[in-house]
């Protein structure tokens, strides 16, 4: 799978994921003799994942001196990269590309970079599209407790959902509805595509906001139904990323 | 100026910065490997903060001198980049580990590394004068000018005092941006961005350094608009300074003082007034029971005025059993005023080309009293040191 994010340093890697979860201080964070990270893992070679760069601006010379040393990271891989670590992989000569959503990344992972185009290509996983639609009644959305009949995420919340069959996606989730609510629900908006990885799978969520009157009637997949607030959303047990679907087909409504 | 060509970057997803053609050429290789790298970095971080294109820039002020923090990593950067790069504007360096005056050690310890560090700078092209008070010694940019300087103090006076134009850079942002005469157009290089965000009314007479101290922890990165008084070109110097340290403030504007002041509204800005007993709380922070070991005098760097004042006050006296003393100005500085550094030195020692905050001060003391809000911010985390806050005067008393 190919994802487009930002060059920000030239270059081609290929190479297996080592990846840390919080923002690294290269000086201070990171051993330049032994390539570790956190007094843990170690990033020689690797492609390095990390949301970004924090600390002091030596940390772009401690990059340089792990390139020296031959202990340094085959190239980078960031949610959004600061001036230290872009100032460190380009003196370093050492691919980045930014804009990329690390959630999808797991350790051991194969990865391709191409710092010139801004992309990175994730190999050895299966994509799979769904549709997620949320329904709004006055202030509620509703949400449907999957039942022991589906395949995946018995037992948590979700929005109105399903595999997307069809090239439309928005015809796709009325289907959806249609099937699962027996309601009528009229488009409010439509969300950028929001990814969840889960094993060798990517799910490519397409959220949608309708807006719907009456009660559901519901079909096999689902064996419960609430409406509620929708900051209550984040506090239940949903399947992976349910907020941020949520939000992504919210806020094209509003702008 | 002429027309130039210009087309996106979009063959290094750019997609927001233009380049022009002879842009374009440095970074595909043209003139050679350094200038290369050099364009890339500054592309990158136009590209992280938005910006449409490069600009001229007339000087610029780099940090990651002093081997101190630099460390080997810097030191191996800047050797090796000298091999392949040169400055095309005035550039100037921040203060370094240690007085330059005994040049050249071949030694492999800190002064002979601060040494080959500061060598490869003048490689270069870079003048070695190591102060973070470039304006008073030969670099005084003008109203609008775009510059590259790193070092934070120069970069509030740059743009509050003077009415230049810069961001703060990063030691490896502002030697790339020397390298290619450029940096990118985003931040204080705009006019939008320099408007004040909040007015701070001045009420009673308070110390500069303690008011930036209390102003900078407050404000953090908003512009501050100052109300209610009327200060020296050095009383700015510190002021401005205390607010980089404590806060990151960039900018900041005094009514009827500075240039561009009368050029936004402050109508419907917040506003905060400051009173004698808002410092007094600074005041008590900074005191401690413990005498101290050495008096640190000149961050940022002492200016000419400021050396005078201080060897008159010292005329005619006599050296108690006291704290050492350590004066810090610029090289310049130091030589013109001759006279007045002799007489300061009848009670401690006057250094150029360092500073009391990237020296390792740590290594022969523990409690440094000081006038300096800068430093009071400073010197407990990058020196280890026990922090004393005290005016001139209450200095003075403890050595004469």
């Amino acid at each position: 799978m190919i994802l487009s994010g930002r060059g920000i340093s030239r270059g081609k890697a290929e190479g297996t994921v080592v990846k840390v979860e919080e923002p690294v201080s290269f000086l201070g964070d990171v051993d330049p003799e032994s390539g570790k990270v956190f007094d843990g893992k170690k990033i020689t070679d690797s492609i390095f994942v990390f949301p970004g760069g924090k600390g002091s601006t030596v940390g772009s010379y401690v990059i340089y001196q792990l390139k020296k040393n031959k202990t340094a990271p085959k190239g980078m891989i960031n949610e959004k990269t600061e001036t230290i670590v872009a100032s460190g992989a380009i003196i370093s000569e050492i691919p980045l590309v930014d804009n990329i959503d690390i959630d999808l990344f797991e350790e051991d992972d194969e990865v391709r970079i191409e710092g010139k185009k801004g992309i990175v290509e994730l190999m050895d996983v299966e994509q799979v599209d769904v549709v997620t639609a949320f329904l709004k009644k006055d202030d509620s959305i509703l949400l449907l407790k999957r039942s022991d009949e589906v395949k995946t995420y018995k037992g948590r919340w979700a929005g109105v959902s399903g595999y997307l069959d069809m090239d439309n996606p928005l015809e796709q989730a009325k289907t959806e509805i249609e099937e699962e609510t027996k309601l009528d629900g009229k488009l409010l908006s439509k969300g950028e595509i929001v990814r969840t990885r889960e094993g060798r799978k990517i799910w490519n969520v397409h959220p949608f906001l309708f807006e719907v009157d009456g009660e559901p009637e519901l079909d096999w997949e689902s064996e419960e139904y609430k409406w509620v607030r929708p900051d209550k959303i984040k506090k239940m047990k949903t399947v992976p990323k349910l907020w941020k679907a949520y939000i992504s087909a919210r806020c094209s409504d509003e702008s | 100026m002429s027309p130039v060509q210009v087309r996106p970057a979009a063959f290094l997803g750019f997609d927001l910065m233009y380049l022009t053609k002879e842009e374009e050429k440095i970074l595909e290789g043209e003139k050679g490997e350094g200038p290369a790298k050099a364009m890339e970095l500054l592309l990158a971080i136009g590209k992280i903060y938005g910006a449409d294109k490069l600009i001229p820039i007339k000087s610029a002020q780099i940090a990651g001198v002093s081997y101190k923090t630099m460390g080997d990593a810097g030191l191996q950067f800047v050797q090796d980049f000298a091999e392949i790069a040169n400055v095309k504007v005035k550039a100037m360096l921040n203060p370094a580990g240690m007085d330059l005056t005994e040049k050249n050690y071949e030694t492999d310890d800190f002064r002979g590394k601060q040494s080959r560090l500061v060598n490869a700078y003048r490689q270069m092209g870079i003048e070695v004068t190591c102060t973070c008070t470039p304006y008073l010694v030969g670099n005084r940019p003008g109203l609008d000018d775009h510059l590259a300087w790193s070092e934070s103090s120069a970069v509030s006076f740059a743009n509050s005092v003077l009415g230049a134009r810069t961001n703060r850079e990063g030691g490896p942002s502002a030697l790339m941006a020397a390298v290619i005469g450029k940096t990118p157009n985003y931040g204080l290089h705009l006019k939008e961005n320099r408007k004040p965000d909040v007015v701070y009314e001045v009420k009673d007479e308070v110390p500069y350094s303690l008011l930036g101290y209390l102003v900078g922890r407050e404000t953090r990165d908003d512009i501050p608009y100052f109300k209610g008084f009327k200060p020296s070109e050095d009383d700015l110097k510190t002021l401005g300074a205390a607010m980089a340290a404590t806060g990151s403030v960039a900018i900041y504007h005094v009514e009827g003082v500075t240039p561009e002041a009368e050029d936004f509204s402050t109508k419907n800005l917040e506003k905060i007034e400051i009173e004698e007993e808002d410092v007094d709380g600074i005041r008590k922070e900074l005191r401690t029971e413990v005498r101290p070991d050495v008096i640190v005098i000149g961050c940022p760097h002492l200016s000419k005025s400021e050396i005078k004042e201080l060897s008159e006050r010292l005329k005619g006296k006599e050296k108690k059993n006291g704290p050492d003393l350590y004066v810090y100005t610029s090289r310049r500085v130091k030589e013109e005023l001759g006279e007045a550094v002799a007489e300061i030195e009848r009670f401690g020692k006057v250094i150029s080309d360092t500073c009391m905050v990237v020296s390792p001060l740590e290594e022969r003391y523990d409690v440094a009293a000081t006038n300096s809000g800068k430093a009071a911010a400073y010197l407990p985390k990058l020196a280890e040191q026990k922090v004393i806050y005290a005016d001139l005067e209450t200095l003075l008393e403890m050595i004469v």
